[in-house]
């Protein structure tokens, strides 16, 4: 199985943010997701609860296993992004 | 939100407007948003003091602790010959990957004693990650099947005891495994020489592991309360950082052990493992180097990942 792209896995972080917690219709964030910006992880308020539904719904798409404190540990979308490409790329090699 | 008081955890462990961290609440509210079956979990958590509110600990802890005293005499009777065997790599030259190699191994062997029956945890268990606020929900349900597992063992092992009695086992194979394994590992780490090789009897063995597998406990406030010079609002939750008793003396160092009504039934066992692995490093005719001791992502336990060690014949 070949590994997503960027682009891919960053549809996938939006979609899940968007379904569980309605990012794209948040005015903050929304827009900027929207144009494919960046956007830091501080500015989207979630509990613990619904992040956890968030990180099931990218373990469960990307087949991986994400704990808290590696989401936490990312300041922005790109960030998270980013990590689960590197954690994708480590598995494929 | 959470308060750190780094100068006197014991206050922190020892006040009665302090309690544990709600453990099972957490994974049941879990459970429930994310649609997961996490029931062995909750119940093992049921069976375990550290995650009881004082209310309700008492005849948990009681039960763990009649467990502990009952096997307590044989144990201490072969923790000698214990020790010797699962330590007996830093006794002759080689390379050692001392986590899986020794330490791990020799953790196993004294709680699947002390719990009475094989328990059977691979290193890459996650069954005592069970404190963990950080796993994600495919680890979570990884944990949930081990426990699963433990269950059945212990149920194949005393088909005739008790859910009581069955429970107490549980916690037995969950609670001491990480804290011990963190604590030997950390404290070979800060004891073995990095730049040269030295002989180990001549290295700075002391009474008590110079290293805690615990760095921390967290307890929650049920009332507004003052610790040292800080108010602390009910709700808030309390770090107590038993990882500043490692600059502490070796008499002090017990402390790392808590304090209060959760004072750890492990203590003194652990103690006489560590005596007894003193005694043979003092007396070992080899010298050692550590090469590499990469820490574990771990948010609940100081535990390395990794002992690289390298033996020689002075």
């Amino acid at each position: 199985m070949s590994t997503p792209t960027t682009a891919t896995i960053r549809r996938a972080v939006v979609a899940a943010f968007d379904e569980i917690a309605g990012l794209l219709s948040n005015p903050e964030v929304g827009p900027a997701l929207i144009r494919g910006d960046d956007v830091p992880l501080a500015g989207i308020e979630l509990d613990s609860l619904t992040r956890f539904e968030i990180i099931m719904r990218l373990e469960e798409e990307f087949a991986i296993e994400l704990d808290d404190d590696e989401v936490l540990a990312q300041t922005s979308v790109a960030g998270l992004v980013a990590h689960i490409g590197a954690r994708l790329a480590g598995r494929a090699a | 939100m959470r308060v750190e008081i780094r100068d006197d955890p014991a206050d922190i462990l020892r006040s009665p407007a302090l309690d544990v961290a709600p453990y099972g609440a957490r994974h049941a509210a879990l459970a429930l948003r994310l649609g997961l079956d996490l029931s062995a979990t909750v119940d093992a958590l049921e069976h375990i003091p550290l995650a009881l509110d004082r209310a309700r600990h008492p005849p948990v802890r009681r039960a763990i602790a009649g467990l502990i005293a009952a096997a307590s005499p044989d144990i201490r009777a072969e923790l000698p010959a214990l020790v010797a065997r699962h330590f007996a790599p830093f006794l002759r030259s080689g390379h050692l990957e001392a986590m899986t190699g020794v330490v791990q191994p020799c953790v196993a062997d004294l709680l699947a004693r002390l719990a009475g029956f094989e328990i059977g945890l691979g290193p890459g268990t996650l069954v005592s990650r069970i404190f963990s606020q950080a796993l994600g929900p495919a680890r979570r349900r990884r944990m949930e099947d081990e426990i699963r597992e433990l269950r059945a063992r212990i149920a194949r092992a005393f088909p005739a005891t008790g859910e009581d009695e069955r429970g107490a086992r549980l916690a037995l194979a969950i609670l001491g495994h990480d804290a011990l394994t963190g604590t030997l590992g950390s404290s070979l780490a800060a004891l073995l020489p990095r730049d040269a090789p030295r002989p180990l009897a001549g290295l700075d063995w002391e009474a008590t592991p110079p290293r805690t597998g615990v760095p921390y406990i967290d307890r929650v406030a049920v009332a507004d309360v003052q610790i040292g010079s800080r108010p602390v609002d009910r709700g808030e939750t309390v770090r107590a950082r038993l990882d500043v008793y490692e600059h502490a003396p070796a008499a002090a160092r017990s402390a790392f052990f808590g304090a209060g009504t959760h004072l750890c039934l492990g203590r003194p066992l652990s103690l006489d493992l560590w005596a007894e692995l003193v005694r043979l490093m003092a007396a070992a005719p080899t010298a050692a180097r550590l090469l590499a001791a990469p820490m574990r992502h771990d948010d609940v336990f100081h535990i390395p990942e990794r002992l690289e060690v390298e033996v020689s014949l002075p």
